[in-house]
């Protein structure tokens, strides 16, 4: 009995101090986006204030409402792409013994491996000359390639578990492989569709450096830069509205955790057991 | 109903892969007249579900050629290769291999819908189907919901509402326990010579094998054994594999030396004598078969019996199977009835002649 005590003890404590070492920095994020003082947890001097939200909702030269604009198209766009694409490519690894089958999906493995800022040198220069610098495109495709390699794995373990039997039976029943993709495969790996079509959103979404490079003004900037970019008039750092700002962009990511975690767990350990 | 016959030149198939490579199908020569039940029985691993699939489009085979009717389907040698849907098969699969999201009208209706019927004919011809298989009141249920042997009937639903030219069926049964088996199996045949749809059953069961087919052909190793109806088979196996595939038990296989005496022929096992019909040449070894249901034990020391020693009593209730040595070969023995017979018992048999079935060294039938 004892030793179990000391158990729960340290698992309980444990848990604790974990929770509290991760949840500090933004519980310190939320205060600050409330306070009228940056400074309030250091002098103790402020007071509960809306203003650091109205503000940055309502100061037209912040543009923080753009920038969640353009995260959330860009976000919401590339990881559609990728889902769908994976979704083809997936479904033809999965079903389709070609050469090369296996070669080719460890290439994809290793080349979502490469550090993202030995690309954006090139990526940068690939953009300037299509012209696209500060469009959306120019986010949404290295977004979309980026996310191609986590959607094709990933879906690639959940149509495997999949029985091919059910791709024989519709191919004798007359069904074309596209039909059966639309009508049986994706229906039934909809989980699957789900939970990767939110992970690449959220990977999206919290992207910093191809935006910081890729982008100018707020006609396409992110969320993520816009913030570390936000300065005041004359060159201080408005931690108000960076806190208030942040707190409003975590929020559409802690929403879909919250209410889709058992889709996304389940995507990120999907075929690990199986 | 538009069924058609079936007929299989040369066809060939092998699987390669990087250590070796198998012959699945070995130049397979078949004839299935229209409305046929044809059943293709084999152990497994013998290339039986091979075969299916390429009739059904599911599989290319690497040499040969398939016609359905007069139709040709598959002609390796003229790059012809039709499509399932352009074969109008259908096929039943040993895991059912229903659709899990759709309720089990869908799972009918979707080769109708894939085919792009009015959505009236569709409900018509699913209705009809659903009765004739006894599910109409399971419409609306999901696969999942239901039992092994509803499943089973969905799926055989689901093959037989767009009226297929052929009726494929891979081991349909086999994921069923034994009673809901023989239930299904007298129901296939009923339907089967109802709907009068030329049907390719395969199965290793010799027991649905001989109660279901109009005639059967059997495989091994990706080769025909031999072809005909059940009762041909059982009376005239073509070899040794064939006489020990069908049958439970399977035939008493002995090695033999034939001899002559008398001037008739003998065959000698250890030091039993057993008179034959054939002539055969003499001193040649050769395999002599016999049905344990066509041994006979007699009370009186008649010509030609003796004895032989019980090692194993096997009672079944309605009948017993003796198992007895002769020589180095092991003999089993089926009786009508259950006799109370005890291990080390001596019983006295006679074998007549005309069971004997006599096969020569590499076990091909001699007659």
């Amino acid at each position: 009995m004892r030793e179990e005590a000391i158990k729960k003890f340290l698992l309980v404590t444990g848990v604790i101090w974990l929770l509290i070492f991760s949840l500090i920095p933004f519980l310190w994020m939320v205060i600050i986006s409330f306070s009228s003082s940056p400074d309030f947890l250091v002098r103790g001097e402020g007071s509960f204030t809306l203003k650091n939200y109205i503000d940055i909702i309502t100061i037209k030269t912040l543009h923080f409402p753009d920038y969640l604009k353009n995260s959330g198209i860009i976000a919401g766009l590339s990881a559609l792409f990728a889902t769908i694409i994976g979704a083809f490519a997936g479904y033809a690894v999965s079903r389709f013994r070609f050469r090369g089958r296996l070669p080719l999906i460890m290439c994809v493995l290793g080349l979502s491996m490469f550090p993202q800022i030995s690309m954006v040198g090139y990526l940068y220069r690939m953009m300037s000359m299509l012209g696209w610098i500060n469009t959306y495109p120019a986010l949404i495709l290295p977004y979309t390639a980026w996310g191609l390699p986590l959607a094709l794995w990933m879906l690639l373990s959940y149509f495997s578990q999949i029985p091919q039997e059910i791709d024989r039976a519709a191919l004798v029943d007359g069904a074309s492989r596209l039909q059966i993709l639309r009508k049986i495969i994706l229906p039934l790996a909809l989980p699957g569709l789900v939970s990767t079509y939110l992970l690449l959103f959220i990977f999206s979404f919290n992207e910093f450096l191809f935006a910081l490079m890729l982008t100018t003004d707020h006609h396409a900037r992110t969320v993520p830069v816009g913030i570390a970019l936000f300065q005041g008039l004359h060159g201080e750092l408005p931690w108000g509205y960076i806190m208030a700002a942040s707190t409003i962009s975590s929020l559409p990511v802690v929403l879909i955790v919250l209410f889709f975690q058992r889709y996304i767990i389940q995507g990120l350990t999907g075929g690990a057991v199986k | 109903m538009r069924t058609c016959s079936l007929k299989i030149r040369n066809l060939t198939k092998r699987f390669r892969s990087i250590y070796r490579e198998v012959t699945a199908l070995k130049d397979i020569n078949l004839e299935v007249e229209e409305g046929e039940f044809f059943v293709i029985l084999g152990p497994s691993g013998c290339g039986k579900s091979t075969f299916l699939n390429i009739l059904a489009g599911l599989e290319s085979p690497d040499k040969g050629k398939v016609w359905f009717g007069n139709r040709l389907v598959v002609s390796v040698e003229d790059g012809l290769f039709l499509s399932p849907r352009e074969r109008n098969v259908a096929m039943v699969f040993q895991s059912y291999a229903l659709y899990p999201h759709m309720n089990v009208f869908e799972n009918i209706a979707f080769p109708l819908r894939v085919a792009g019927l009015p959505g009236e004919e569709i409900e018509v011809r699913v209705n009809r189907v659903a009765g004739m298989l006894d599910i109409a009141e399971l419409l609306h249920s999901r696969p999942r919901e239901l039992s092994g042997g509803q499943r089973q009937r969905v799926a055989i639903a689901r093959a037989l509402v767009r009226n297929p030219s052929v009726f494929l069926l891979d081991e349909p049964l086999s994921n069923l326990d034994a009673q809901l088996r023989q239930k299904m199996r007298a129901e296939l045949k009923a339907l089967q010579h109802k709907l009068r749809v030329t049907t390719l059953y395969v199965t290793h069961d010799q027991v649905e094998a001989m109660t279901l087919g109009d005639r059967i052909a059997i495989l091994k190793d990706g080769e025909v054994q031999q072809v005909g109806n059940p009762l041909e088979i059982y009376h005239n196996p073509s070899n040794i594999f064939v006489a020990g595939f069908i049958g439970t038990p399977p035939m008493n296989l002995l090695k033999a030396r034939a001899i002559m005496e008398h001037g008739s022929c003998f065959l000698k096992i250890g030091d039993i004598k057993i008179k034959i019909k054939a002539e055969v040449v003499k001193g040649k070894e050769i395999i002599m078969g016999i049905r344990p249901e066509d041994i006979e034990v007699v009370k009186e020391p008649v010509t030609g019996s003796f004895e032989v020693r019980i090692t194993l009593v096997e009672h079944l209730g309605t009948e017993s199977i003796l198992h007895t040595d002769i020589g180095k070969n092991r003999l089993l023995i089926k009786l009508k009835e259950d006799v109370d017979y005890r291990e080390g018992d001596r019983v006295r048999i006679l074998i007549r002649p005309e069971k004997i079935h006599l096969f020569d060294e590499n076990g091909k039938s001699l007659r």
